[in-house]
């Protein structure tokens, strides 16, 4: 390019760029900081995708999981492993277990699982990072729990504790990792798994089929379903999502962190055009401010097109710095950012991976779009003609509208007329200027109220959704009477015993298929005092109610139902005898909101007791007289201590009150709180240098005019005070816009994310990050204005009326 | 067809005001030859200025033909009428109009950079030689702001030669300049006229007029005398 110049032009364009170090590196540092954002964002989540391709598509994902009672024999798998619409079938072993890692720890769950032949796994391949594949009495851990090789652990299985030790650690991308707050698995030999659980079958099928599709798939879990019932099998989802069918080219948490992703791209792109409007506003300064040279290059023989090319010459060495500091930079987050979410996800990250596309959207950023933005002040300089460009020179008109209404007020102090007047003159630059300062603080009050909306959904919500705040699941059904013996433990307030069930729901008017939603319902007492969901429409269960149902709102969605349609529910038989134990229509009467239960149910537990012919119960929930989280945990000790003489087996979880529950939901998001956080304050630093910029090219433009004021006797001081009066006005102007949009934006923002992360998100409008912006755009404005106040004062008189 | 180098005829100038048109030259016609030193005075408002501009290709006629070295400068666009400065040429502007970013030496290069005409290789040399005459040959690497308004303008007055046009037009080309400096530079006007080149010169000053080969005397947009002097 440079090629194109003379020698004089080429000096000319660096001492544009050297000559305003300032306005240059607010300039480079905008875009910089926008191909920043871009690059650690796309780059990170490219390298997440990646990760999880090299991880996960190895282990052989299944495309069939599914759950079978009895356990499935040996000749049941081997029939099936000939079955020409199956690639390949293999048995699992599973059972739910509780283990602890020494006496003094509360027992938690965990699954224990076996294959017949760890060397041979055809499916959801286990890869052993330590010891050696389980034989005999030997015993596996997942990765990631604190559990080494040689370490010991007791298990509880069944009736029976056993002692054990680890000998190999394996790594499972098929589960929820530790760092996701799943429970960890065990893994031992058949024979031991069959010496300790006392079943010798395969409690959970997996297949595959050959050149996957999502309809040969369910045709093929279709006929497989079919010949399992046909063989007497009861058959249930046997993923943790409660699906059958898999994509096995997507692992289960794919969805949501792309969602996440798609969001903080947004948000990064906001970033980007927030750049991008200072290159407008510095380009569009620096050709307004050299309009008489212009005027003058052309007098001497410059084309349109030499200034053109000097004009974007300039801007291509803004880009090209902005480029090279912002590839390595990204590259190096993106790398960062990308190890510390993939390690949370339970993959093994790669060392580095440098992607080329975020690279290109860098390119993109710092070379393409900083040109195209420029160019509109660039056409325009380079069509000025001589006589316009030569006789514009002089002290600015002013005197428009804004002047002539600020004429009225004559009350107002001379100074901050003057501000005032100064502040609106250029309603260009005004307009792109807010929109770069309004922007940064309207992404902050949403990326704020998004915070509030999670926290008090996950949070405070779910306080108010269960007043009780211990929760206990039985492995067994148990009746009424016994589990509200627990009602005469001291401390307890009040016991209600719920029914669990998982269920298949579809439209009453539509035919059953393999792709019908699963329902887990919860058979509660009518009307229930443990728990208390925010009702989206419609009402909860009443006294009364019969074939009522209340849904989740995710699952009415899925199923796509309204309030006053009717579904059927087939609850599945578990002796297996029949293959549903009921089959009903029932109507739905309310759909509720609750982040933590996605695929959930409420109906009238006596109808459930008659529905299945069983007046048992596997849920108990235990308001707590003392609300505390360790007398919470206590009690829920006490009440497991008084359960598990009588034979009931409870399900201590890690989350064991409610407190502790929305604590761990709360963990899980902790990450994109974070990352929203981080992004706002970046999109808050390009909103400063915005301002700095558009006040430090109104200074430059004006400073005839304040070499005119000062020496018609403008102290300094009053100088200053104007200049900072002009950068207040600016960012409280910026904060109000910023405050009319965040309403409506952060509520748009807060749906996207629930469904992104297929929560009910309620809508929590932050009044604290309206009140952190407004502190932060008055700081900002002031910080913004002192350094172009500064700029003005030091230039003498006689500098400022010599300026051209 | 006659052999002026500079022809006007019957330009008009017409301003909008308001509601109202004022014109601001009316109905010049004149015609300068290859090698004429010309002056042309008025009061301020006299319409010196927007007549310099006609000339120069500044800005364009609102009727009548302005013909500058065998253009007719209406007919040429904007990028047109920039080539056609790089040789046909020189302007002295009254605000020296230097570029700030460059030195004086890269000031005066600049239109040789910009035509191509002058060798580069002699580029520097005769940056050097046109400095020497104006008097700044120990200021070549000076910026324009650190030197006086009178020294900005005798580096405008060395670029305004820089590809050695045929005319130069200079706009109070002497009058920020003390006395002795002024009469250095009018020498070197006299010197580029003994030369073959034809000048044109708007000033206020009758004194400095006077010593120019012919007076263009306007008054309120119309010429009001023609004379030869000094003759």
């Amino acid at each position: 390019m440079f090629a194109v110049f003379s020698s004089a032009l080429r000096y000319k364009i660096w001492f544009d760029i050297w000559g305003a170090k300032q306005r240059t590196i607010q300039a480079i540092l905008t875009i910089t900081i926008g191909a920043f954002v871009i690059g650690t964002i796309f780059g990170g989540w490219g390298g997440i995708a990646e990760d999880t391709r090299t991880n996960f598509a190895p282990t052989q994902p299944p495309s069939i999981n599914l759950r079978v009672t009895p356990p499935a024999t040996d000749a049941l798998i081997d029939r099936l492993n000939r079955d020409p619409q199956l690639a390949a079938v293999e048995g699992l072993m599973v059972a739910s277990i509780k283990w602890r890692p020494n006496a003094t720890t509360p027992w938690q769950p965990a699954t224990l699982q076996a294959r017949d032949d760890y060397s041979a796994q055809k499916l959801s391949l286990l890869r052993l990072e330590q010891g050696q594949w389980p034989q005999g009495r030997q015993f596996a851990i997942e990765r990631g729990f604190p559990i080494g090789v040689n370490d010991q652990v007791e298990f509880a299985i069944a009736s029976h504790t056993t002692q054990a030790r680890v000998t190999a650690i394996f790594y499972n991308l098929g589960q929820p990792s530790a760092g996701l707050g799943g429970d960890p698995t065990f893994y031992t030999s058949r024979a031991q798994f069959a010496q300790l659980t006392g079943q010798d079958g395969f409690a959970q099928i997996l297949a595959s089929v050959p050149n996957y599709s999502a309809a040969r798939a369910e045709a093929a879990t279709d006929q497989l379903q079919a010949t399992l019932r046909r063989y007497g099998f009861d058959v249930q989802p046997g993923s943790f999502d409660g699906t059958k069918v898999v994509n096995p080219n997507r692992a289960f948490f794919q969805d949501p962190i792309e969602s996440v992703g798609l969001i903080l791209q947004s948000i990064g792109v906001i970033a980007v055009i927030l750049g991008l409007l200072l290159v407008y506003n510095t380009i569009m300064a620096i050709v307004a401010q050299q309009t008489a040279q212009i005027g003058e290059l052309k007098a001497i023989g410059a084309t349109s097109r030499q200034i053109l090319l000097v004009y974007y010459a300039i801007v291509f060495v803004y880009g090209l710095v902005a480029l090279l500091i912002s590839v390595p930079l990204g590259v190096i987050a993106a790398n960062g950012l990308r190890r510390m979410l993939v390690s949370t996800l339970g993959l093994k990250p790669a060392e580095w991976i440098v992607l080329p596309t975020p690279i290109l959207y860098q390119v993109l950023i710092c070379l393409v779009a900083p040109l195209l933005v420029a160019t509109i002040p660039v056409l325009r300089g380079a069509r000025i003609t001589v006589r316009e460009a030569i006789s514009s020179y002089g002290l600015s008109g002013g005197g428009g509208w804004i002047d002539r209404m600020l004429a009225r007020f004559s009350q107002l102090p001379r100074v901050v007329s003057l501000a005032l007047s100064n502040a609106f003159r250029n309603l260009g630059r005004v307009v792109t200027t807010q929109l770069a300062l309004a922007g940064a603080g309207l992404t902050f009050m949403t990326v704020m109220s998004a915070r509030a909306s999670l926290i008090y959904t996950l949070g405070g919500m779910l306080l108010q959704a269960y007043p009780y705040q211990i929760q206990l699941n039985l492995a067994e059904q148990a009746s009424l009477p016994r589990v509200e013996q627990a009602s005469q433990i001291a401390g307890v307030r009040a016991v209600e015993g719920w029914r669990q069930q998982n269920a298949t729901i579809r439209r009453a008017d539509a035919e059953e298929q393999i792709t019908d939603a699963v329902a887990n319902l919860s058979g509660v007492p009518v009307p229930t005092a443990s728990y208390q969901p925010v009702i989206l429409r419609g009402r909860m269960l009443q006294a009364g109610d019969t074939h009522a149902i209340v849904l989740h709102e995710w699952l009415a969605r899925d199923v796509g139902v309204q309030v006053g349609d009717w579904v059927t529910i087939s609850i599945p038989d578990p002796s297996a005898s029949r293959r549903w134990v009921s089959q009903q229509r029932w109507q739905l009467v309310g759909i509720l909101l609750d982040a933590t239960m996605r695929g959930g149910a409420l109906v009238p537990r006596e109808t459930l007791f008659a529905e299945t012919g069983q007046r048992a119960v596997n849920r108990v929930q235990i308001e707590s007289v003392d609300g505390s989280a360790e007398g919470t945990a206590a009690l829920a000790a006490q009440v497991a201590a008084l359960y598990e003489p009588q034979g009931l087996d409870v399900q201590i979880g890690r989350q064991i009150t409610v407190e502790q529950r929305s604590q761990s939901q709360l963990n899980n998001l902790a990450v994109v709180i974070t990352l929203l956080i981080l992004v706002a304050v970046i999109v808050a630093i390009v909103g400063a240098i915005s301002l700095n910029g558009a006040l430090s090219i109104s200074v430059l433009e004006r400073r005839r005019e304040i070499g005119v004021l000062r020496a018609i006797g403008a102290t300094p001081g009053s100088i200053r005070t104007q200049l900072v009066i002009e950068g207040l006005m600016m960012g409280l102007a910026s904060w109000l816009i910023a405050l009319v949009f965040s309403y409506p934006i952060g509520f748009m923002t807060v749906q996207l994310i629930g469904a992104s992360l297929r929560i009910s998100v309620i809508f929590q409008f932050a009044w604290l990050g309206v009140w952190i912006w407004l502190v932060l755009a008055t700081l900002i404005a002031i910080i913004a204005s002192l350094s172009p106040a500064q700029q003005a004062i030091r230039t003498s008189v006689q500098e400022s009326l010599a300026y051209e | 067809m006659s052999n002026a180098l500079i022809e006007l005829r019957d330009v008009t100038k017409s301003f909008p005001v308001g509601d109202t048109t004022v014109q601001v030259l009316k109905n010049i016609s004149f015609t300068v030859h290859p090698g004429e030193f010309v002056a042309i005075v008025g009061q301020s408002g006299s319409g010196k200025s927007t007549l310099l501009n006609m000339l120069t290709g500044v800005d364009r006629p609102t009727s009548g033909q302005v013909l500058v070295a065998g253009q007719q400068l209406d007919t040429l666009s904007e990028d047109e009428l920039a080539i056609w400065r790089r040789t046909a040429i020189g302007i002295i502007f009254q605000f020296f109009n230097l570029v700030p970013g460059l030195t004086l030496a890269q000031n005066v290069r600049l239109p040789m950079d910009l035509a191509e005409m002058v060798p580069r290789a002699a580029r520097t040399g005769r940056v050097q030689t046109l400095l020497e005459q104006v008097g700044l040959a120990d200021r070549l690497d000076w910026m324009p702001a650190r030197i006086s308004g009178g020294d900005q303008q005798r580096a405008a007055i060395a670029r305004a030669n820089a590809n050695d046009p045929p005319i130069i037009f200079g706009d109070e080309a002497t009058g920020r300049q003390d006395p002795r400096s002024a009469l250095v530079c009018f020498d070197l006007f006299q010197q580029w006229v003994a030369t073959g080149k034809t000048f044109l010169l708007v000033t206020h000053s009758r004194e400095l007029a006077l010593k120019t080969q012919r007076v263009i005397d306007l008054a309120d947009g119309a010429i009001i005398s023609d004379r030869r002097v000094n003759v």
